[in-house]
């Protein structure tokens, strides 16, 4: 009897000791997270209120999503500007150069056009592979500079083969060469996109001109659409994006080339900050050997009807059943191979 | 009466005949010579100089005599699709009409590139915005960046193609390719392994030890 008291007693002191430390423990926890928790239990006016049931009920939800995202990446900026105007003096042209840029960010939250539908074509004969569009890509969409995110990859693989798993990214800067063909590939912004169907939080969605977009707000990380995607489409911002300031497009689109957070999606979305306002992708824009073609193809006029009816198309792993609305063709002159030898 | 109807038709054809004929002795109908030789003094041999940087006689262009592209009366006029007559090498800067007027040369014969380059399927297009100019940066990995700086990113108005001879040589518009960029990164670079490793036998010591203390004063007791 004796005995089992002596446990009882121990064991009291033990559960009390637990106790007091884990009420100690609870104590420092909201000691330390009370002026945390109390900026996220603020109390919320009945305007805001309102104000926020119309943002949702109007036609564009994003728009004040866009101004508050507009706002810190402005305040980042400034920043930075700073740094670079005690670096390199007030009067330096940098410094101008990056207060100039800062002022320039805009975040727009254009909604599509109805009645269009964004298709890219793209002519194998005559791309070289030399890799300009996947640079500009990263310039134009403001991607990460140090972990080398970058959303087109350019692919070599032989005339008569076409598969991708047989391509070669390392080809190195001899291009063209003969009877080797360059595939460059990033989103095809498909009809029926895998990642779209995979996602747990309905972060990504396909819009109703074609585009499919990420929405790095809602986006948790989890990269289920990296591992369903078929063409290896999108990248993982593994750390807290890097752009400089001196690089940075002040053109941003809420669901396309803002700023990302660490650890969300990212993946080509067509250009939509330059697209939905009448521009044209920064890889059409700057291929050299105007390879790529880029239209609405709901237009009977435009490039994409021209290349489907006059050329025809194809698709890459039409097996996948993901419908890609990018489409490769074989047009009507091959670019020469560069060495005369060979070709 | 059907005899002399006959006689007539006959007497008409024969007649028709030497008119015909009379006329074929100054000049054929088909090529007016003496209208460019006039001025020209051409030889025939120009097809193979250096004038047209290829030699016509060879290849697709074999076929072709002077008059399928030049007009009369000089070598400056040529003729363009459906028709249209084009004068070519005028000394000062071309306006845009002037551009598009001359695509049509080029259009004669290359029809269904003139018409992706119509429908913006050939050629690179561009776009500007209101009181915006463009600025060209050597930014990522060398790539020379079109940078649009406009003062309101909302309404760009799209720019088609430049003309024909804006990018090809006119006499050999094969281009050749351009320098390629440097490699791409295939994949992200991983976290530093050591880190984790590291850590990994940090976390591992501490909590031996812990286990080993734990014992040793449990005994005690």
């Amino acid at each position: 009897m004796k005995e089992e008291g002596k446990i009882d007693s121990k064991k009291r002191q033990l559960l009390k000791a637990a106790a007091v430390g884990i009420g100690a423990g609870m104590v420092s926890f909201i000691a330390i997270e009370r002026n945390k928790l109390m900026e996220v239990l603020r109390p919320v006016s009945l305007s805001e209120i309102i104000g926020f049931v119309e943002a949702e009920e109007g036609l564009n939800k994003y728009e004040k999503r866009a101004r508050e995202r507009e706002a810190e990446i402005k305040k980042m900026c400034r920043a930075e500007a700073d740094k670079i105007c005690l670096d390199k003096g007030e009067d330096s042209a940098e410094c101008s150069e990056a207060r100039n840029r800062c002022e320039k960010i805009v975040v727009k939250a254009t909604p599509p056009k109805p009645g269009t539908r964004f298709v890219m074509a793209l002519d194998i004969n005559k791309c070289i592979g030399c890799r300009r569009c996947a640079y500009a890509c990263v310039m134009e969409n403001n991607t990460d500079r140090d972990i080398g995110i970058e959303w087109i990859h350019v692919l070599e693989v032989h005339r008569d083969d076409l598969e991708l798993l047989n391509t070669n990214i390392d080809y190195g800067e001899e291009a063209p060469k003969k009877d080797y063909v360059y595939i460059p590939m990033a989103c095809m912004h498909c009809d029926e996109p895998s990642c779209v169907y995979v996602c747990p939080v309905v972060a990504t969605w396909k819009e109703d001109d074609g585009i499919v977009v990420v929405d790095y707000d809602r986006c948790i990380g989890c990269r289920y659409c990296i591992t369903a995607c078929p063409y290896g489409a999108r990248r993982f911002n593994w750390k807290k994006p890097r752009v400089p300031v001196l690089e940075l497009n002040p053109n941003m689109h809420i669901l396309g080339n803002v700023l990302r957070y660490p650890h969300v999606v990212e993946k080509c979305i067509y250009c939509i900050q330059r697209t939905r306002d009448g521009g044209i992708p920064a890889c059409v824009e700057v291929c050299p050997v105007g390879a790529r073609s880029f239209g609405d193809i709901n237009d009977p006029e435009g490039p994409i009807r021209r290349i489907l009816e006059k050329y025809g198309a194809f698709v890459l792993r039409p097996e996948t059943g993901n419908k890609p609305m990018f489409f490769y063709y074989f047009g009507p002159a091959r670019t020469p191979p560069r060495s005369k030898e060979e070709g | 009466m059907k005899l002399s109807v006959y006689l007539v038709a006959y007497i008409l054809a024969v007649l028709s005949l030497f008119v015909i004929s009379s006329k074929a002795s100054e000049e054929t109908g088909i090529y007016p010579c003496q209208q460019c030789h006039a001025v020209l003094n051409v030889t025939g041999l120009v097809r193979e100089e250096t004038v047209h940087d290829k030699n016509l006689t060879i290849g697709a262009h074999r076929g072709l005599y002077c008059a399928n592209c030049h007009k009369a009366p000089t070598v400056w006029i040529m003729e363009g699709l459906n028709d249209t007559l084009v004068e070519i090498g005028i000394k000062d800067i071309h306006s845009r009409e002037k551009l598009d007027e001359m695509n049509l040369v080029c259009a004669k014969c290359h029809y269904d590139i003139y018409e992706d380059y119509t429908r913006l399927a050939h050629g690179n297009s561009t776009f500007v915005c209101e009181e915006g100019r463009i600025i060209n940066v050597a930014g990522y990995k060398g790539v020379i960046y079109s940078f649009h700086e406009c003062k309101e990113y909302s309404k760009f108005t799209p720019v088609p193609a430049r003309a024909c001879v804006e990018c090809h040589n006119p006499h050999n518009p094969t281009m050749e390719p351009l320098s390629i960029l440097p490699k791409q990164n295939y994949v992200a670079p991983t976290p530093k392994q050591d880190n984790v490793v590291y850590g990994t036998l940090a976390v591992t010591i501490t909590a031996m030890s812990l286990i080993v203390l734990a014992i040793i004063r449990g005994e005690r007791r």
